[in-house]
């Protein structure tokens, strides 16, 4: 439906073509090359922190610790993810990652979430292509849903908001919905693929 | 709230490293080998990055973002929804950064606490940065194919930007 190669290249293919008629050939190309440094910078910014929080979370499992977070919340993601088992690594680092994002923690979000991907990968029945729990992990975490959006709050009260934080309840209720919305559509895609099989 | 937020980090890094010597885990050793496992999944997501930074980059300079929001305005005004609002939207699955820019560049003008910034505020807090986290997350575990990933979070999205605006009005009824 949305395939990867067509909207790349038809980034690149609209962006010339836009820049090719209003002028702005050189300052795209420009631009380009400078995204390609910042690729590298971002990368690099990004694995530090990468780094040092694998390297936490390694303790953390070494010590029993992500079983025993999976272990006291495995009754709210049982239904979403019935075929992993209670103290399986994955479903812990799952259950880290969520934590993190619904707390706003969205620096420590990151490597907790690339851990679960990691751990999903290991038991996926079909390596190298998207699994049924990371495309409902994925939904979960693109949804987006936070008790504490940090940036959106900081933003706020940065341009001088009397209320910056009036805004945490009118969100979660927005992201629930969108998370929903994205649930949903797995399941009826998965439903509709295993029917056409059928 | 932010007590909490200072705390949490450094919380837990006390937490999982008290856990580690309580249960005799070599935790120095423990971490350098975990870190350098972290390493290797931040190169290989440098392919990933060039090749989204690049192609949005060529996109927004181009001008051909701009157009799009501009071509987008007669649908703002069927879908009743304020113009300055619409490219919020169209900005938000894409960029992170972009979004933030979008919001303060919006709030500086017409308020914070203003409608039109607190539907904002909502629109920019109410989903994830799509392809971001797609590349990211998928990119870690070298899935290039990402199935009907995309069009699933677009229409997340989709639902939390009209849900941010219905209840950004009620909000400010209520």
């Amino acid at each position: 439906m949305f395939a990867i190669n067509k909207i790349w290249f038809a980034l690149f293919f609209l962006g010339f073509l836009v820049a090719g008629a209003t002028g702005r050939v050189e300052e795209t190309t420009l631009a380009l090359i400078a995204a390609m440094e910042e690729s590298v910078n971002f990368t690099l910014g990004l694995i530090g922190f990468l780094a040092f929080w694998s390297g936490l979370l390694k303790i953390a499992e070494a010590a029993g610790l992500t079983q025993k977070v999976a272990g006291a919340l495995h009754p709210l993601l049982r239904h979403l993810f019935p075929r992993l088992p209670r103290d399986s690594p994955a479903l812990g680092a799952i259950t880290l990652s969520l934590a993190a994002n619904l707390l706003g923690l969205s620096h420590a979000a990151t490597p907790l979430g690339i851990k679960a991907m990691h751990e999903l990968e290991k038991i996926n029945p079909t390596p190298g292509e998207v699994s049924n729990e990371m495309a409902v992990y994925l939904a979960l975490i693109l949804g987006g849903v936070s008790f504490v959006p940090s940036t959106i709050i900081a933003v706020r009260s940065r341009a001088g908001s009397a209320q910056p934080s009036v805004v945490i309840l009118p969100i979660l209720l927005a992201s629930l919905l969108g998370t929903t919305v994205a649930l949903l559509t797995h399941l009826l895609i998965k439903k509709t693929r295993k029917e056409s099989k059928n | 709230m932010k007590i909490l937020s200072v705390w949490a980090i450094p919380l837990f890094i006390l937490i999982v490293l008290a856990c580690g010597e309580y249960k005799g885990v070599k935790v120095y050793e423990t971490f350098i080998e975990g870190a350098g496992a972290g390493l290797k999944t931040g190169f290989q997501l440098l392919p990933y990055f060039l090749a989204i930074f690049g192609a949005l980059a060529v996109f927004k300079t181009s001008g051909a973002l701009s157009l799009f929001c501009r071509l987008s305005t007669p649908f703002a005004r069927l879908l009743r929804i304020p113009e300055e609002i619409l490219p919020l939207g169209l900005v938000k699955p894409l960029s992170g950064s972009g979004t933030i820019g979008f919001l303060a560049d919006l709030i500086q003008k017409h308020g914070p606490d203003s409608p039109l910034g607190l539907m904002a505020s909502i629109i920019a807090g109410g989903s994830e940065t799509t392809f971001y986290v797609l590349t990211v997350y998928l990119g870690a575990v070298g899935i290039s194919r990402p199935k009907h990933l995309i069009g699933m979070g677009l229409l997340g999205d989709l639902a939390a930007f009209f849900a941010a605006i219905v209840i950004s009005r009620w909000f400010q009824i209520g």
